[in-house]
């Protein structure tokens, strides 16, 4: 890149180390994750070997128990209905997803197009939500849950993941809304568009991709909450996160469950994350920064 | 000061794209030397590689002597002014400007001295203290340009500084950087595709196309005795006028007649030697507006007959363009031509200052060997 | 980054006087949006008020004790202070060390070459999983005697370390696993920045002479200060709240060593059941995020 470096004559030292960086810091980033696949292909004995054992004989049992819901151990409390927490976070995160799309996008086109009195202040309101400590709004939110009945929903929980989802997609999606050049819409008004008419004929269009990559994005926050699912939820709307830390109780740590469990929970997610990698920058500092 | 000469020297992008083929070139010691051609033609390329930002694909670059080849930028001691100024963004103008000094460790106060220097020299004492971004395009460029004859280097290489200023003040600071060099007497290559700009700074003028030299030579030489087709239409402005032809032999003299147009002008001695082996082969013949002279009324030295397609007056002199036939000549008039559209007009050629060219090679067959 | 007034379009248009419609329409469309946050809101003023009870989930409201959860806090509880310094010490040694590091690892992927799709998926991996999952991940790592570090310390002829059990190294053995995780989010966004820098100034940079050292120095660094500053505040702010992965491996112990402000109140409210300190001790949470993003949103480029 440094056009001064097409010429260094010899060893390319700047080259070599930022090489040797790179790759400790690709095995540091990635180790953990295969040993815990690793983990999750165990069978029980192997697991808990002393020393850890690095080769070993791969076998599928945990991931058998974990979707047929036997277990191996003693005490067969089951503690988790793991097939249940999968289709649990589906709905949860994907309802408080579409959720937050609809409105969303209708309140960053407000923002973005419409000048109004106070309108900085509610985008500035919006981001507030992001930076305050979840357990704030949690803990007096399951008293008022309990109360209304509202204690593991997945209305309740749509409901409330929308603090997450929302304020993400208003923002990214405004600066989406903001980059697209005014006259295309101006045009679509003189030819006899309601505003309406423009908004979906032009804006949505235009802004189609980086809405679903936000939308995607916000699915993945979604997906990897824990307190919420922790505090508002219970058995039957158990989320895969907790699910997942259930498998490390007072009684007895399955470890090879756990490590399938979190496999399972982590595919998808990485899934997603490929898919849209592109504008993870974008989606992950609420769209600070460009591209 | 110094002598920088290239030798075979090629760049090809990315194993397909040739831009430069091939090219020898000496430039003197001193001398203010100019890159001419139009867009694509290879010259920043040259100067490029000449600075050491872009890598050699064949041949060799020798400054003073030596070859650079596997020099970095820094250890040619030569110094830059870019086309798009690429100022340091994060530094006020002040820090611009003696950032290649702080680069070599110059002390503090000789520093300050050669910065307030350039600054009056270029009229950037007011915004010492601002960042590009808070600066007009002028002044951007003026930073630019004070950046790089801040410190003392072996050769200036200037690329395309002035295109994006407006003329006014594109001629002042023309001015400028001619009496910069005189004054400095370092060598400098300036980069253009303005052909006036070449003509009015350079001492000596190598003209480009398609990665190959066309020409080089001084000023005078590029404008009065064009090698090519190319130079030749590449120069002057307005530009030269072409006829398609052949070589008609008459005894002793020769002629040029044109078919299309049917005409014929009489080829003076100096010309004859050097393009009898033509005689009867299709060639072109050029001449400068300014050596072609109008008339409303037929005259015995006429030799074209055209009719007034467009005349405009340019305030000093008039520019008349002549339908003859299907094409169109320029001519140099003073401003009060009287023509009118359509017009019958008489065009007599000053046949001492025709070229011929050879359709097929371009070449002007009064200078070929 | 024009922006337009769709009103006076139209108005001009029908050459009306702005129906109430449009007045109110902005208003009509940000609703939706609102009728959520005002949830949460409501549920925020809720908890500013069970922070002025004594509220215990198991008897329901009994008093309303004004101040007295949060002087007690500050004077008696011996816990207090203690969490409030674990918390900052959390945020300050992840800040410290994700920042240099991130930079450091985006600085070497300019200089090697763009990795492509599936090398920067890779380094995003740690970042788009669940934090519990991968915290969990990391106890498993670190355990004691089953641990892979320890044995590969122990391979190497180093002693084995009680990462998550020492009382000294625990926050720290929570810190590594929080620079695994947010790392690539620094990695990501200083790359970004990275490639928007422009090119040429590099070029001058060369011809004048600089070193690299030098061009970095006096170059790169100023021009990158948005994108550090933005990182900043993100980090800064998540590593204030954190909760997850504290709760997934320690629970805030050994001894309370990891205990941060929200792991405090969450203690008091499931714990011991007393959801008018544990409130106090949110609110007080929630004070000291809203003090640092107030003060670092101000610095924000916008």
């Amino acid at each position: 890149m440094n056009p001064a470096e097409s010429y260094r004559t010899g060893i390319p030292w700047g080259k070599i180390l930022s090489l040797i960086l790179l790759v400790i810091y690709l095995a540091f980033a990635l180790i953990p994750i295969l040993w815990m696949v690793g983990m999750s292909l165990k069978n029980p004995l192997d697991v808990m070997a002393i020393p850890p054992k690095v080769i070993f004989e791969p076998t599928l049992e945990n991931y058998a128990r974990l979707f047929l819901g036997t277990q191996y151990s003693q005490r067969e409390v089951a503690r988790t209905d793991f097939p249940r927490a999968l289709l649990n976070t589906f709905i949860i995160a994907g309802g408080a997803t579409l959720l937050s799309v609809i409105a969303g996008t209708l309140t960053a086109y407000a923002l973005a197009r419409l000048r109004f009195s106070g309108r900085e202040d509610i985008a500035f309101i919006i981001l507030t939500f992001r930076f305050a400590p979840e357990l704030t709004i949690i803990l007096p939110l399951y008293v008022v849950y309990r109360t209304l009945h509202l204690y593991n929903t997945y209305i309740g929980l749509i409901l409330i993941y929308q603090m997450i989802s929302l304020p993400l997609l208003v923002w990214v999606i405004r600066g989406y809304f903001e980059a697209i050049p005014y006259d295309s819409e101006q045009a679509a008004l003189v030819d006899g568009y309601s505003w309406w008419g423009a908004f979906r004929k032009i804006c949505l269009p235009l802004a189609a991709p980086g809405i679903a990559a936000t939308s995607v994005i916000a699915f993945i926050f979604c997906w990897n909450n824990f307190t919420f699912g922790l505090l508002l939820g219970a058995r039957e709307t158990q989320t895969l996160t907790v699910a997942t830390s259930g498998f490390i109780s007072y009684e007895q740590v399955l470890w090879g469950q756990m490590a399938a469990a979190s496999v399972v929970t982590i595919i998808p997610v990485l899934i997603f994350a490929f898919l849209v990698q592109r504008w993870l920058v974008r989606g992950l500092t609420f769209g600070a920064v460009k591209g | 000061m110094a002598k920088i000469v290239l030798k075979d020297l090629w760049k090809v992008y990315g194993g397909e794209v040739e831009a430069v083929k091939g090219i020898n070139l000496t430039i003197e010691d001193g001398e203010f030397f100019c890159f001419l051609g139009p867009s694509g033609c290879g010259k920043t390329s040259t100067m490029r590689m000449i600075a050491g930002i872009e890598e050699i694909s064949a041949g060799q670059i020798y400054i003073d002597d030596v070859v650079v080849n596997k020099l970095p930028p820094a250890k040619r001691d030569i110094a830059m002014a870019f086309e798009t100024y690429a100022l340091y963004p994060p530094l006020t103008v002040w820090e611009n400007l003696a950032f290649p000094m702080q680069v070599r460790g110059m002390p503090r106060d000789q520093i300050e001295k050669e910065v307030q220097r350039v600054a009056r020299l270029l009229d950037l004492t007011d915004v010492l203290d601002r960042k590009p971004a808070h600066l007009s395009g002028g002044q951007q460029q003026r930073v630019s340009l004070g950046r790089a004859i801040a410190r003392p280097a072996k050769a200036y290489l200037f690329d395309e500084p002035l295109s994006h200023v407006d003329s006014k003040a594109r001629l002042r600071m023309r001015g400028e950087i001619k009496r910069l060099q005189e004054t400095l007497k370092t060598t400098c290559i300036y980069v253009t595709h303005d052909q006036l700009e070449a003509l009015a700074l350079g001492d000596r003028i190598m003209v480009m196309n398609f990665g190959e030299i066309q020409q080089v030579g001084t000023p005078e030489e590029i404008y009065n005795q064009p090698r090519n087709l190319f130079v030749a239409d590449f120069i002057g402005e307005p530009p030269f006028n072409f006829f398609d032809g052949v070589i008609l032999a008459d005894g002793e003299h020769l002629s040029f007649k044109s078919e299309e147009a049917g005409f014929s002008v009489p080829l003076p001695d100096h010309v004859r030697e050097k393009v009898a082996h033509k005689t009867g082969q299709p060639v072109k013949l050029g001449i400068r507006p300014m050596f072609i002279s109008p008339s409303l009324t037929e005259t015995p030295d006429s030799h074209i007959r055209g009719s007034v397609y467009v005349f405009e007056d340019l305030g000093e002199n008039g520019v008349l363009t002549a339908e003859v036939d299907g094409n169109l000549v320029r001519v140099m008039t003073d401003p009060y031509f009287a023509g009118k559209l359509d017009d019958p007009v008489w065009l007599t050629l000053n046949t001492d200052m025709v070229h011929i060219f050879d359709p097929e090679s371009g070449l002007n067959l009064l200078f070929a060997r | 980054m024009a922006q337009t007034d769709l009103n006076v379009v139209t108005t001009q248009k029908q050459r009306l006087r702005k129906t109430t419609f449009q007045n109110i329409q902005p208003y009509l469309l940000c609703v939706p949006s609102f009728v959520v946050p005002v949830f949460i809101v409501g549920a925020f003023f809720l908890g500013v008020y069970y922070s002025l009870t004594d509220f215990d989930l198991r008897y329901g409201i009994r008093n309303y004790v004004g101040l007295g959860n949060y002087i007690r806090l500050f004077t008696e509880d011996r816990a207090f202070w203690g969490s409030v310094w674990t918390t900052i010490r959390y945020a300050l040694a992840c800040l410290i060390i994700q920042i240099p590091l991130g930079l450091a690892v985006s600085l070497a992927l300019d200089k090697v070459g763009a990795f492509g799709r599936i090398g920067r998926s890779l380094i995003l991996a740690p970042l788009v999983i669940p934090p519990v999952v991968a915290a969990l991940m990391w106890k498993i790592m670190m355990g004691p005697t089953q641990g892979i570090l320890n044995y590969m310390l122990m391979g190497v002829g180093l002693p084995p370390v009680d990462w998550l059990g020492d009382a000294t190294m625990a926050l720290y053995s929570l810190v590594i696993v929080d620079v695994w995780i947010y790392t690539p989010f620094v990695i990501l966004v200083m790359s970004a920045g990275l490639q928007s820098l422009p090119k040429t100034p590099y070029e001058a940079a060369a011809v004048d002479g600089a070193s690299p050292l030098f061009t970095f120095w006096k170059l790169t660094l100023p021009m990158m200060r948005p994108f550090i500053l933005i990182v900043l505040i993100f980090r800064a702010l998540d590593a204030l709240r954190i909760f997850d992965t504290i709760y997934a491996t320690t629970k805030g112990g050994p001894m309370k060593v990891t205990t941060t402000l929200t792991i405090m109140g969450f203690e008091n409210s499931f714990r011991w059941s007393k959801l008018g300190m544990g409130m106090a001790c949110m609110i007080i949470a929630w004070f000291l995020c809203f003090v640092v993003s107030k003060r670092l949103v101000r610095l924000m480029p916008k």
